[in-house]
């Protein structure tokens, strides 16, 4: 597991009561997407990865991160991109989501950076492709675009409750 | 009914938490006692029900009951409160012996309990919905009104809906006995679920109790602090009746200013029963008491009502707990705060100054008296001060509300007493009642007795104001109470008399006479007319208007006398309390220094009269009797000194009596999930620990083993030869002097400086080893303390089952004795959540299947009666528990023709089948041999369960049996469930764990010994023909299979020079055994389970994960469920 690169967010949430929010960008294929930083728990590099049957083919399998044992989610097979080897780019996102704690491999993990709620922009109809649905809005940044995830609902959805009776908790949004 | 707004859900959550706890205990509580009471009843002759022990069972029943009620009425609970108040009932007529105990009422009371039971269950599950107690309350209403006891129903039930009609607060339900009159407390309708009430009540109900178990007819009762002797003296022929709940509690909360505790006797905590819950309780008090000091400050700061909401709650909770346990002087204590919060919480009238000071105090003095407490002291002591302030303070503004323009109060007050100012002015000036046991519906009528003396002014002779009480049931009691009023108007002239002369005929249910008096006879003369057939109790005082201290000695001596109790200091406290009336924040002020708590009170006690807010001493103006004050007051002032003294003497004797006990264990309530995180990370430090044991180990051998000092020795010999002798062949080259030489020697020298170094490593290895093994025994100690922590004895589960054999033996006609063994084993708290389910079946079974009906034992030569003995105890690093019975044991022949009529077995199967294998097939799910599935047992799914369910604990299950002597089950389990000793393979480049309990062997085979049946690989393991497993096969891997390693079997996969063997761990499960083919095996570990649905989900066919000592995650494989796969693969493929 080596080496991990925590993000200090202390005062992350003081700030988005100002009209600001602060993302984690990272790069899945060739789109860049951000996640609320209040979400990433820290940041680590691919380690092994003991994998686990009955599962679906996006849980890479379980890994140890400090005694805890968490299940890994490759983002590129949830969205249905092909699986690539990975790379020293590559990284583990460990998230916290509704008290679980899941780690998602992504291509690489740009930057943080803070935005205005304004230059949200909601999805536009037409767009279609990986992970569509999980969309809550494009940000407009000035080297392009930035798809903002709701990491709550992609691992709501299926991997959490999942196709195994999910207990119909209700969404909390903790975004916006 | 929903709980009662204005909580917050957060207060509520909490309160409910707290109440699940308590109603666990108490359901426990009443359980038990209703065991005991059917026991005895069984036992005993019919008719007997009056026997000593049934009645403390009832008492004990009733006030589990009672608590319930509070509790449930607190937090709106309104379904659990009817039922406990309908179980009230019933014990209350079984009590008075209204209604037969009988088997029906037990069975009732019984459904009742289960109800209950399965009401909190619901609770705690979250449910909104509680199961309907209807039917059962319904049935109790049937018993109670065949029981002739309708009338008393039918009037509870009256006076409940009036009582609602006139609070306004649905969750008040009050319950008034026959003919009660209207109650004087009614105006102070309790704002959270009138439990106040409630609680008041039930003291009513228990004084009455207690009369009708005084067997004298007319003894007059000691007054004062006599009383206390009376009962501490009496409580010896009552066998324990010592805590006979508040009922002890004279309830005359208006009358007694003086010494709040009079008559009030705190169980002997120390001792016995109640000592064990005492640091729980002092526990829980203490984090009451900081949450009421917090409300306290924050209600300084914001004023808001909802504070003092708060305090009372918290003052509600503190009195229940403090009298559950016994101390109900600190009951009584937070009850007064409670009430006058509720009064002042009512009138909407922020707490100013004086109030929240003495409401301070009262913190303060509960916290000390706490700490006393945990020392072991019962020290009253500190807080009587401000005990008594309260007492006054609550005196005060009742007598306030009455003119305030309250919700409630006035109303209800003065629709029944029009004089009733009057009435509070004379309660104030006589208010000696206390420590008389007398029904508090007879308070207010006996304030306005002593007010009528009082306002009608000196007649002739003495003023006496007095209570007769009848005995109850008395026949007529009317006419017996107007004989009374006629006979007593020979000697005197009666002033006051309730109920009315007139009405003392009509009165229903009559069960005592108020009355004022003027007479010249002697005390003496007026009891004896007094005394008639048929009267209980008399209650006679002198009450002089003018100067109450002098005549009341004269008064209240002769009934110490009578009652031999002792004389000089009472005497002196009651000429105090006599005295002080008006001097009363002067005294209290006295007292409170006299036992040396809170100095400063002195200083602050005059301001609380003369405060802006409605006090004591503001009632006395409004009374009329301020023109009095300066007089009263001076003739009181030696009094004072009096009451000082025998204050202090008290409490020295309370002292001296209470520091003899032994000192209390502190105890702290933990989440049990911290506790799992302790224990699993003491998990880890132990496995991370036979790691650093194993490295050291190697450390050791690899320095031991080193030939490195050897070979330097040999070294220098020979170079010292070399170059001495100098006639070797190189001799030239090795010469002395030469450079090689010197070099070789350079080396030589640094090999030896190396040898120290090496040496000094060694030194520290060794040293690192001493050190690895204290370590070593210290996480020991400290595994094993956190064990320890979480064990909790498995006596209250066993118990439980009693209850399970006693509702059997009732359906079956069987007589079957449950003996309980070694109740005192403790085991992992978790672990006996987890074994009631598996235990109630095989305890049924026994009871059911096992033990025979008693003609047929008899027929057989063994006692009517069937044993089954319930046994745990500890055995090396193991815990078993033992189930067994003396009945017809298991019948082979019957198994196997059962199981072969289920299609379990063909025929022949079964004929090849040994004994052994043969009831190992009870485990099978649908077997039974029972011949009709009854209510109880039958389907043949209880012993499949009882396996699954000890195996997810990994534990196991074995049974012993001989036809016709019995069965025995016995259950192993490990001592925890954190820590799981398991086999370590590698299959495909992937670490597995499997539980060493489930592993039956390890074998090695040839290739040429692997068969195929039916497209089945099979091994031949010592004449058993086992399927062989593949992980490959029997998960499904979505991420490209375990790593490179081919996919088909192991058979045609070439690994080295051991293609040609087989590696295979033969599992076993309920006499199903599969081959699981492994690369190889690692070794047996400790391992410590994580669970994966913490973060993600569980998984069939793995029981958890487990972090390996490098670091690595490997997952733990569920045998049962493998093997359940297996053969669900060996079907499908068939």
């Amino acid at each position: 597991m080596a080496t991990t690169e925590t993000f200090v967010k202390s005062h992350a949430r003081k700030q988005e009561a100002a009209g600001t929010m602060q993302l984690v960008s990272f790069q899945l294929g060739q789109e860049e997407y951000g996640v609320e930083i209040t979400k990433v728990q820290e940041i680590i590099l691919m380690g092994e990865i003991t994998r686990v049957p009955q599962t679906p083919p996006y849980i890479k399998g379980l890994i140890n991160l400090r005694s805890t044992v968490i299940p890994i989610v490759d983002l590129r097979l949830r969205f249905g991109l092909p699986e690539q080897p990975a790379t020293d780019a590559t990284r583990i996102m460990v998230v916290n989501v509704r008290g679980k704690t899941v780690g998602i491999v992504v291509d690489a993990v740009n930057e943080v950076l803070r935005i205005n709620r304004e230059q949200i922009a909601p999805p536009p109809p037409t767009v279609s492709g990986p992970g569509r649905e999980y969309l809550t809005g494009l940000v407009r940044l000035n080297k392009g675009l930035l798809i903002l995830l709701d990491i709550d609902k992609i691992l709501d959805e299926e991997e959490i409750n999942g196709s195994f009776g999910g207990n119909g908790e209700t969404v909390e949004s903790l975004a916006c | 009914m929903a709980p009662t707004p204005g909580y917050s859900e957060e207060m509520m959550g909490d309160l409910l938490g707290d109440f699940l706890d308590e109603s666990g205990h108490l359901l426990g509580r009443l359980n038990e006692s209703l065991l005991a009471l059917d026991q005895s009843l069984r036992e005993g002759e019919p008719g007997e029900s009056a026997l000593p022990e049934i009645a403390e069972l009832l008492n004990e029943m009733f006030r589990a009951a009672h608590s319930l009620k509070g509790l449930s009425g607190m937090l709106g609970l309104g379904e659990i409160h009817e039922l406990t108040h309908r179980m009230e009932n019933v014990l209350d007529a079984a009590r008075r012996e209204q209604i037969v105990l009988d088997g029906r009422v037990v069975d009732l009371l019984f459904r009742a309990v289960d109800c209950l039971s399965e009401q909190v269950e619901a609770l705690r599950k979250g449910d909104v919905a509680l199961p309907d107690p209807s039917a059962i309350v319904e049935a109790i209403g049937q018993l109670l009104r065949e029981a002739s006891a309708e009338r008393q129903i039918s009037s509870q039930e009256d006076a409940e809906n009036i009582l609602r009609q006139l609070s306004h607060l649905e969750t008040l339900v009050g319950e008034l006995s026959p003919g009660e009159p209207p109650r004087e407390d009614r105006g102070e309708a309790r704002g959270p679920g009138g439990a106040g009430e409630l609680h008041s009540d039930i003291r009513h109900n228990q004084s009455q109790s207690e009369k009708s178990c005084d067997v004298s007819s007319a003894t007059v009762t000691p007054l004062g602090d006599a009383k206390a002797g009376y009962f501490a003296g009496d409580r010896g022929t009552r066998s324990g009746e010592g805590h006979t709940g508040a009922g002890t509690t004279p309830a005359g909360e208006m009358s007694q200013s003086e010494d709040p505790f009079a008559g009030i006797v705190d169980d002997d905590l120390l001792s016995g029963a109640t000592s064990a819950y005492l640091p729980l309780f002092v526990d829980e008090a203490r984090g009451t008491l900081d949450e009421w000091h917090e409300a306290l400050l924050s209600y300084e700061e914001s004023r808001s009502a909802s504070e003092i909401q708060k305090m009372m709650i918290v003052a509600h909770r503190l009195k229940g707990a403090a009298s559950a346990v016994g101390l109900r002087s600190a009951a009584k204590v937070a009850h007064l705060a409670e009430d006058i919060l509720q009064i002042l919480g009512e009138g909407h009238q922020p707490l100013l100054g004086e109030y929240l000071e003495l409401l301070f105090k009262v913190v303060d003095a509960l916290r000390a008296y706490m700490d006393r407490l945990a020392k072991g002291e019962s020290s009253l002591a500190v807080l009587r001060g401000p005990a008594q302030q309260l007492c006054r303070l609550k005196q005060g503004l009742e007598a306030f509300g009455s003119h305030r323009p309250g919700p409630l109060a006035p109303s209800t007050k003065d629709e029944r007493i029009p004089a009733s100012a009057a009435a509070e002015g004379g309660k104030e000036k006589v208010a000696d009642l206390c420590g008389v046991d007398v029904p508090e519906r007879y308070h207010l009528p006996w304030a306005e007795a002593c007010a009528s003396l009082v306002s009608q002014g000196r007649e002739k002779g003495s003023a006496y104001a007095g209570i007769v009480l009848f005995r109850p049931e008395l026949q007529l009691a009317g006419l017996k109470a107007r004989l009374i009023v006629e006979k007593l108007g020979d000697v005197a002239e009666v002033a006051y008399c309730f109920p009315k002369v007139a009405e003392l005929e009509e009165a229903d249910g009559l069960d005592g006479l108020v009355f004022a008096c003027w007479s010249e006879a002697s005390e003496e003369t007026l009891r004896r007319q007094l005394t008639v057939g048929g009267v209980d109790r008399v209650v006679l005082r002198r009450v002089s208007p003018e100067g109450p201290a002098q005549g009341e000695v004269a008064a209240g001596q002769p009934g110490r006398n009578r009652s031999g109790q002792k004389v000089e200091e009472p005497v002196a406290a009651e000429t105090a309390q006599n005295a002080s009336p008006d001097a009363d924040s002067l005294e209290a002020a006295t007292t409170t220094q006299a036992v040396g708590q809170l100095p400063d009170n002195a200083g602050k006690q005059p301001t609380l009269g003369g405060g802006p807010l409605p006090s004591f001493c503001n009632v006395e103006s409004t009374l009329g009797a301020a023109s009095r004050l300066g007089t009263d007051r001076a003739t009181s002032s030696p009094g004072q000194e009096l009451a000082g003294k025998s204050q202090s003497l008290r409490c020295e004797v309370q002292n001296r009596s209470g520091s003899s006990g032994p000192q209390v264990n502190e105890t702290l309530r933990v989440d049990i999930e911290r506790l799992d995180e302790l224990m699993n990370l003491t998990g880890e430090l132990v496995i991370q620990r036979a790691r650093l044991n194993q490295l050291v180990e190697n450390l050791r051998t690899k320095m031991a083993g080193s030939s490195f000092f050897q070979l330097t020795r040999w070294l220098k010999e020979f170079l010292g030869r070399a170059t001495a002798g100098g006639a070797t062949s190189a001799g030239d080259f090795l010469g002395v002097g030469s450079n090689h030489s010197k070099t070789l020697w350079r080396i030589v020298e640094q090999l030896e400086a190396e040898q120290r170094e090496w040496l000094a490593l060694r030194a520290l290895s060794n040293e690192l080893r001493v050190s690895v093994h204290q370590l070593d025994r210290i996480t020991d100690r400290l595994q094993q303390t956190v064990m320890n922590t979480r064990m909790v004895p498995i006596g209250p589960l066993l118990h439980r089952f009693k209850r399970v054999v006693r509702d059997l033996v009732r359906n079956s006609g069987k007589q079957i004795r449950l003996v309980i063994l070694g109740e005192k084993t403790e085991l992992d708290k978790r672990m006996i959540d987890e074994l009631a389910d598996p235990l109630i079946h095989l305890v049924r079974n026994a009871a059911d299947h096992g033990i025979e009906l008693p003609e047929e034992r008899l027929r057989l030569g063994k006692p009517a009666e069937g044993t089954i003995v319930l046994e745990a105890c500890h055995k090396g690093n193991a815990i078993i528990i033992r189930v067994s019975d003396d009945g017809r044991g298991l019948d082979a022949e019957k198994i196997r023709r059962k199981a072969v009529e289920k299609g379990l077995l063909s025929p022949t199967e079964a004929e090849r089948l040994s004994l052994e294998e043969t009831y190992q097939l009870i485990w099978r799910p649908g077997l039974s041999t029972a011949e009709k599935v009854t209510e109880v047992s039958g389907r043949g799914m209880g012993m499949d369960i009882v396996k699954a369910k000890i195996e997810s604990l990994n534990g196991t299950v074995e049974l012993q049996t001989e036809l016709g002597r019995g069965t025995t089950f016995t259950i192993k389990l490990p001592l925890t469930l954190a820590i799981l000793p398991s086999l370590l393979v590698r299959v495909a480049d992937n670490t597995f764990a499997l539980p060493v309990d489930t592993i039956v062997e390890i074998v090695q085979l040839g290739k040429e010994q692997i068969a195929t049946v039916q497209g089945m690989a099979t091994a031949v393991v010592r004449g058993r023909v086992i399927p062989i497993c593949h992980l490959q096969e029997l998960f499904v891997w979505n991420t490209g299979l375990l790593k490179e390693v081919p996919q088909s079997s192991a058979l045609s996969s070439p690994r080295g020079e051991d293609a040609h063997k087989v590696t295979l761990v033969i599992l076993g499960d309920r006499q199903r055994e599969i081959a699981l083919e492994v690369d190889y095996v690692i070794g047996e570990e400790d391992l410590v389970i994580k669970s994966l649905a913490d973060n993600y989900r569980t998984i069939p066919g793995l029981t958890g994960a487990s972090i390996l000592g490098d670091g690595s995650v490997a997952l733990i494989l569920d045998v049962a469920a493998l093997v359940d796969m297996a053969c669900g693969t060996a079907t499908s493929r068939w």
